[in-house]
């Protein structure tokens, strides 16, 4: 699964997991690794997909860094799981990345747009 | 599905170089994560021995994952940096300003390091501890160091008969004094090394220069007494030399704490380790020559690669002990 080939360079993903953890992160307000794998698989029908373990040690920088919070909770079946959730410094970075995403996408789109003969 | 993951994720506790409550977690949240898959995938009608391996397959290789969540976790703040440090600058300051010769400056000040150090022990860990625990054990190496002198005595009364052996109380004293150190240097060194050689090495680093400066001045001057209650250049001809080595450690430390990558910390730790002690080999003992030097070099990186041996002895030992998360 991990091994069909891709139609993008691995390091514009690996520039971009990031923001792409710190988005969904913040729409959930509170999620898991595992989930985060899932619906980055799902939200890009399959497009993203990279070895599933390499999430916790991003999820371990941002947290490092500030971005989110870890926090393990007890299931109901006994077992312990850790939750994310964003900080607002997080959020902060997010909504910054996520205007330069979108000056930059329009940007790209303008220069890549063919010229009229 | 147990085997497997437990098989898995066993090599992957064996990769990483945190310390044992960090690890532990760590690698109840991979559980986590590969338990629910497995359980996703035979939901899809998987087979279990197949869904695991396909769990497994998508996670990464084991040793991959490890040292990605390695340089996650291996780099401390900037005030970790700056507190680990401290102990290098402070023995840099004894010598420059030449106050190692104050008996009571110098104990304080490792007294301070050694309750430091032990705090930094007793909090569970952190990356900047390991320079002060290395300091912290160094006055009970030279306190030993400088005790031998009864005990030749006295061995030297029992093989020739010549001279007069040390008081049998004062021997009592000498040997719960060496006791004591091995047992502490033996116990640090064990859990320090079942955690990561590299900080063992951390740990180690100003030893050779300081025992080699020890030797140096003990043998100038008779014993280190002496030189304490003396005020005579000549013991302090060396500060200079002494000072820069221990103010490049402390840079190195700081950076030690700071990189995230395990090549650029174990690269600085052994470059500096050996490049470092090998100038101020030259500083103490002027030009020895280029063979004796780099015997001594390779002394040095024996010296501080002895640690990794001694984590894979400890790491074999203790394989498969710990329990998988419940």
């Amino acid at each position: 699964m991990a091994d069909t080939p891709r139609a993008y360079d691995s390091d514009l993903l690996r520039g971009n997991t990031d923001s792409l953890l710190l988005f969904l992160i913040n729409e959930r307000g509170q999620t898991y690794g595992y989930r985060l794998i899932k619906e980055i698989e799902e939200r890009s029908q399959g497009y993203f997909r990279f070895k599933e373990g390499t999430v916790y040690p991003a999820l371990r920088k941002l947290e490092n860094d500030g971005l989110v919070q870890g926090e393990w909770k007890k299931l109901p079946n006994g077992q312990e799981r850790r939750y994310y959730t964003i900080t607002d410094r997080g959020r902060e970075l997010l909504q910054k990345k996520l205007d330069m995403w979108q000056s930059f996408a329009s940007a790209m789109a303008l220069v890549m747009k063919p010229t009229e003969a | 599905m147990q085997r497997e993951v437990s098989i898995y994720l066993d090599e992957v506790r064996a990769h990483l170089h945190l310390d044992p409550r960090t690890s532990q977690r760590v690698i109840s949240e991979l559980y986590s994560h590969l338990e629910e898959k497995v359980s996703d995938l035979a939901e899809q009608g998987v087979p279990e021995p197949d869904a695991a391996r396909i769990a497994l397959t998508s996670f990464g290789e084991a040793r991959s994952i490890a040292r990605l969540l390695d340089e996650a976790h291996g780099s401390g703040s900037w005030t970790e940096a700056l507190i680990g440090c401290q102990p290098h600058l402070i023995v840099a300051a004894l010598f420059a300003t030449h106050v190692w010769r104050h008996p009571l400056l110098l104990a304080t000040s490792f007294a301070a390091i050694a309750v430091i150090a032990f705090l930094g022990w007793r909090s569970g860990g952190a990356s900047w501890m390991y320079s002060w625990i290395g300091y912290a054990v160094l006055p009970l190496l030279v306190l030993s160091y400088l005790s031998m002198d009864p005990v030749a005595r006295t061995l030297s009364f029992v093989l020739t008969g010549h001279g007069a052996p040390a008081p049998l109380w004062h021997l009592g004293l000498l040997a719960a004094l060496y006791a004591f150190t091995l047992w502490l240097l033996v116990s640090t060194a064990t859990a320090v090394a079942r955690r990561d050689w590299i900080l063992l090495s951390l740990m180690l680093l100003p030893l050779p220069v300081m025992g080699l400066w020890i030797i140096t001045v003990t043998q100038s001057a008779g014993v280190l007494v002496n030189a304490l209650r003396s005020l005579e250049a000549r013991f302090s001809r060396w500060d200079e030399a002494m000072g820069y080595f221990f103010a490049v450690l402390g840079v190195t430390t700081a950076l030690f704490v700071r990189v995230r990558q395990r090549a650029l910390k174990v690269g600085a730790v052994i470059a500096v380790g050996i490049v470092g002690s090998a100038i101020a080999v030259h500083s103490l003992w002027g030009d020895v020559g280029l063979l004796p030097l780099l015997a001594i070099c390779f002394c040095l990186l024996l010296f501080l690669t002895v640690p990794l041996f001694l984590q894979a002895m400890l790491r074999h030992d203790e394989r498969s002990e710990e329990p998988l998360p419940s």
